[in-house]
């Protein structure tokens, strides 16, 4: 058995020590080991950079071959990789990209070439475009998107190379010690995907791989203070490419300022021992006034009216300065931010709470609002900093370690939120929200079992917590449990008569399950109940556009935005029934204005490019995601929703950069993902890998997403001409699709039909289509009827010339209706 | 380069080849530490910047060695180069030489006198029906393993670069892609310098 051994990839070597006894073996001969010579141990102790201990143990000697085999040939493809780009080597091209290819088709060569290529610029003489175009016209696609992600990469490179070497040096004594550091960094790929980051312009990336990678062990137990170190590096990097996301946006005004700079003077004066001026009140007068100025002021940022909700703040500022104690105006102004936050006025929130820091006094509340502003504002990983120097000053505060779990979550790491989450019950075992949010983290990550059986552990012990039942409710409506989510709401609902939530619950089930009339009368119940519950009316007018009733539906939205004027859902909503009804430039404006109104609103601008992407604008599209992407660097919907529109252009290299590497699916946006993955593959004309995943997802996906895996597993199946296997696809659960849906799957009936000769059944579908259809389905129609010869008149004979231009035609339309 | 290719050794009764960067080591084998040395000023002692080469009269080296053979130039190293009768680990353990002890008188010689050396190791066996690849073949040649390689080792203090490079020896025609391109770069690299590659 194999004690220890030792690999050089560079060197293609490894020494091994077996039985007390050292032995060598070359990556060419690894099945004929022999026994270390002086030589060979001179050269491990002479070349020892060049070793190194593999991570996982060895003790066979088969492991250590394909180890060292694998090693080998990274190195070789790396010196390949680089070579293409020489341009004195450029006759010898096409048999460098050949071997390159070979090689980069394994994951573990491909990762350690592209990690090393990303951590230095390229030589000022280096081909880029020439090697780029030799590997694209050698279609040798994994060595092409090697090169272009280096080509793409290279003035981040520069920033952050320049970021290092400005912010690492005060983490490290000594150049070796840095020099180590960079080394483990670019190896394990954390600069890698540091440099991704940069590159797309999406700090959330970047703050993303910074924390992952701090929290790997094998890097944290090498570089102290490794989080810091990122960090600081980021840091660099942002101010010099000035990337937005993340971070708080200067819109103060000037009114603002000047309120919150005399706010600065009076706090700065304030002085616990000193004996107070004019003290006209007692402690519970005074509370009395605070509290009777706390209201109004609540108003009025919820009115989106700071300027005065300054004026007013000021004043309390000072009133409280001449008869209150630090800790309570301390209080007083991040219950305010927090006020300010859901009303999602988060710069006037920072600036309450930096005047709660100004007090100076020691408390969570003002830690604590401090991270969750800074989450507000998108900064997590800013948040994430503050969160955990609050939870070391207030090891006992499960407020602070709920709001740790929660940063976790929005910034995707699943893994690390469960474990806080963990560590909270445990340590708080009476506190509800650490349990509810371990079962929202549960799943968020698609495991539903678990998250059910938490929620029923949760309800056990805190049997008087509607969110708690709510919850349940919820992941047996993910699970597709209808009838079981119904039961739960049925129950919460007569033990909590007046939650609004449960009665909304309800009636989406019920939605869900394709009731659409009986969801309906639960809104109408809960609108007359819960007039002024905004939630209801929307969800009531999203029940009406399900049900095809379009104008009622726009009605319903014109009203609730009458009443709630500050509300964009009801915007956003009353935006996508005029795009379901066709009205797309009626939907742009809608959508226009909303932006203009919500700004930090992801919806609105995610939904204004949805609709520039049905009408065809694709470019625009493109670029209202890409700014979009700036604007929420942590919305992963952003992501997909772009790579979505690169495959509508066609553009499938730069989709494949957005949804590589794939991952086994587990949470809704992995099956998302894994749906545009099997969309890329039909895009590409490799239908078998298509149909697997779009068969997996139909299968095993979450029920949301299966009608569209459902659908788009149909478009496959008729563009690999199994028309008798789509239709039963396309005819299975129509009853829980809301109208759109059916128009899609109606007009992919009718194309089935029509393709085997069904003429009449094909007609039939598509006149059940209906008038009212968005212009996409209407064009596919048409097609299909020119293509097929459904008009009910004669054809002339040269009709059919036109097949081959009708098909591509037919299959396009088809493929943006599957990606829609 | 990959650690298949790098040309590790090349003899010539005229020009030296490198062999590798190894130094000899006179001190007995030890259990590899878990931490290989990382520190890179080590690397900068005196010892460490030998390298080791062999003399060889037709350019080819010893297959032990990887079968690549870099042939360098008399200029390149005439002023800073030594010879020893053999493989200095097997001549270490043959005189029985602890660390810091002294070498033997009369197995070692400059540059300049490396015939006398040769002279005086393998003249007894030198007769007149010999060629020139006899000749040759005396002076080095490859036995089963390195132990049994016969030659006489060039010490070579401090570094080389391609200027060094006269000629470069070794197989192009290769089954697997990765190392026919990885050679044929190696060879385009030669032909740009002006210094041929000589197939084997």
């Amino acid at each position: 058995m194999i004690e220890q051994a030792f690999i050089s990839g560079q060197l293609g070597r490894a020494i091994y020590s077996e039985g007390g006894q050292q032995f060598v073996i070359a990556a060419d001969h690894v099945e004929e080991p022999r026994p270390c010579s002086g030589t060979d141990l001179a050269m491990f102790f002479r070349s020892g950079a060049e070793y190194f201990a593999p991570i996982s143990p060895i003790s066979r000697l088969e492991e250590l071959a394909n180890e060292l085999e694998h090693n080998t040939q990274a190195y070789k493809a790396l010196t390949l990789a680089i070579s293409i780009f020489d341009p004195e080597l450029s006759d010898i091209r096409g048999l460098l990209i050949e071997a390159a290819e070979e090689l980069l088709a394994d994951a573990f060569v491909s990762a350690f070439v592209r990690r090393r290529l990303r951590a230095r610029p390229l030589p000022l003489g280096a081909d880029i475009e020439g090697a780029l175009t030799a590997t694209k016209e050698a279609g040798a696609i994994a060595t092409y998107d090697l090169l272009n992600a280096v080509r793409a990469s290279q003035f981040s490179i520069g920033i952050a190379l320049s970021a290092w070497s400005e912010g690492a040096p005060v983490f490290f004594s000594s150049e070796d010690e840095m020099i180590e550091a960079e080394k483990l960094l670019v190896e394990s790929g954390a600069f890698d995907e540091i440099i991704t980051g940069m590159v797309s312009r999406n700090i959330g990336a970047v703050d993303s791989a910074v924390l992952r990678y701090s929290l790997i062990p094998s890097i944290s137990s090498q570089i102290p203070r490794v989080r810091h170190l990122l960090t600081a590096v980021r840091n660099k990097a942002r101010e010099r490419l000035n990337l937005t996301g993340g971070e708080r946006k200067e819109t103060e005004k000037p009114e603002h300022k000047r309120e919150s700079d005399s706010i600065r003077d009076l706090l700065s004066r304030f002085d616990d021992n000193e004996k107070r001026i004019r003290k006209r009140f007692s402690g519970s007068e005074a509370k009395a006034r605070v509290d009777a100025q706390i209201d109004p002021i609540k108003g009025l940022i919820a009115k989106h009216d700071i300027n005065l909700a300054t004026k007013w703040v000021r004043d309390l500022v000072e009133f409280q300065v001449g008869h209150g104690e630090k800790r309570h105006l301390g209080m007083t102004l991040c219950s305010l931010a927090a006020c300010a936050l859901d009303a999602g006025e988060t710069d006037f929130a920072t600036a309450l709470i930096e005047h709660a820091e100004a007090l100076g006094i020691e408390d969570p509340v003002i830690f604590g609002s401090k991270a969750w502003a800074l989450k507000a504002a998108g900064d997590l990983l800013g948040a994430l900093v503050e969160f955990d120097s609050a939870i070391r000053r207030f090891p006992d505060d499960p407020w602070l370690r709920n709001g740790r779990a929660e940063v976790l979550k929005a910034m995707g790491h699943f893994d690390e939120a469960l474990k806080q989450y963990d560590e909270t019950a445990q340590r708080f075992p009476d506190d509800a929200v650490a349990r509810n949010g371990r079962a929202e983290v549960l799943k968020a990550m698609g495991r539903f079992d678990e998250a059910l059986g938490q929620y029923d552990e949760t309800a056990q012990r805190f049997p008087d917590d509607a969110v708690v039942r709510n919850g349940r409710a919820e992941v047996l409506k993910a699970m597709g449990r209808f009838d079981e989510a119904l039961t739960q709401y049925d129950e919460t609902v007569q033990r909590f008569p007046d939650n609004a939530v449960v009665r909304n619950g309800r009636a989406e089930v019920l939605k869900a399950m394709g009731r659409f009339d009986e969801a309906l009368m639960q809104y109408d119940e809960t609108v007359r109940r819960f007039p002024d519950d905004v939630v209801v009316r929307t969800g009531r007018a999203e029940v009406l556009k399900a049900m095809g009733r379009f104008d009622e539906a726009l009605e319903q939205y014109d009203e609730t935005v009458q009443r709630f004027p500050d509300n964009a859902v009801a915007r956003t909503g009353r935006a996508e029934v005029l795009k379901a009804m066709g009205r797309f430039d009626e939907a742009l404006g809608q959508y226009d204005e909303t932006i203009q109104r919500f700004p930090d609103n992801a919806v609105a601008r995610a939904g204004r490019a949805e609709v520039l992407k049905a009408m065809g604008r694709f470019d625009e599209a493109l670029g209202q995601y890409r700014e979009s992407r700036q604007l929420f660097p942590y919305d992963r919907r952003m992501l997909r929703a772009e790579a979505s529109v690169l495959l509508a252009m066609n553009r499938i290299m730069e989709a494949r950069d957005l949804l590589l590497p794939e991952t086994n699916p587990v949470s809704p946006d992995d099956w998302v993902k894994f749906h545009l993955l099997a969309m890329m593959y039909l895009k590409s004309g490799n239908l078998d890998a298509a149909i697997t995943r779009l068969s997996n997802g139909a299968e095993r996906g979450p029920w949301q997403s299966r009608s569209f895996f459902v659908g788009s597993l149909a478009v496959a199946r008729i563009r690999k001409e199994e028309f008798e296997r789509a239709l039963p696809l396309l005819e299975a659960g129509m009853g829980l699709l809301d109208v759109v849906q059916k128009q899609r799957r109606l007009v992919l009936i009718g194309h089935s039909h029509a393709a085997i000769g069904e003429k009449q059944t094909a007609v039939a579908s598509l006149k059940s289509i209906g008038d009212m259809v968005e212009p996409n389905i209407g064009g596919l129609r048409s097609l299909l009827v020119d293509r097929y010869e459904l008009g009910g008149h004669s054809y002339p004979k040269t009709h059919a010339e036109r097949f081959p231009f009708l098909d591509v035609q037919i299959a396009q339309k088809e493929f943006l209706l599957a990606i829609a | 380069m990959s650690g298949r290719f790098p040309p590790r050794r090349d003899t010539s009764t005229r020009r030296a080849t490198a062999r590798n960067t190894k130094r000899p080591s006179p001190a007995p084998a030890r259990t590899p530490s878990p931490n290989p040395p990382q520190n890179r000023s080590a690397r900068c002692l005196p010892t460490a910047c030998i390298r080791y080469a062999a003399l060889s009269h037709d350019g080819s080296g010893l297959d032990s060695y990887e079968p690549y053979a870099i042939a360098l130039k008399d200029l390149a190293v005439k002023d800073r180069a030594t010879v020893l009768e053999e493989n200095s680990y097997l001549f270490v353990e043959r005189h029985d030489i602890r660390r810091g002890g002294a070498a033997p008188l009369g197995y070692r010689a400059t540059w300049a006198e490396r015939h006398k050396l040769a002279v005086s190791k393998l003249g007894a066996r030198v007769s007149n029906v010999m060629t020139q690849v006899d000749f040759a073949r005396l002076l080095l040649s490859g036995g089963s393993n390195r132990v049994s390689d016969e030659f006489i080792e060039v010490h070579i203090y401090g570094p080389l670069d391609n200027n060094a490079i006269e000629s470069v020896r070794g197989k192009t025609k290769l089954k697997n892609t990765a190392d026919r391109a990885l050679a044929a770069k190696a060879k385009k690299h030669l032909s740009g310098m002006g210094r041929p590659w000589i197939e084997a």
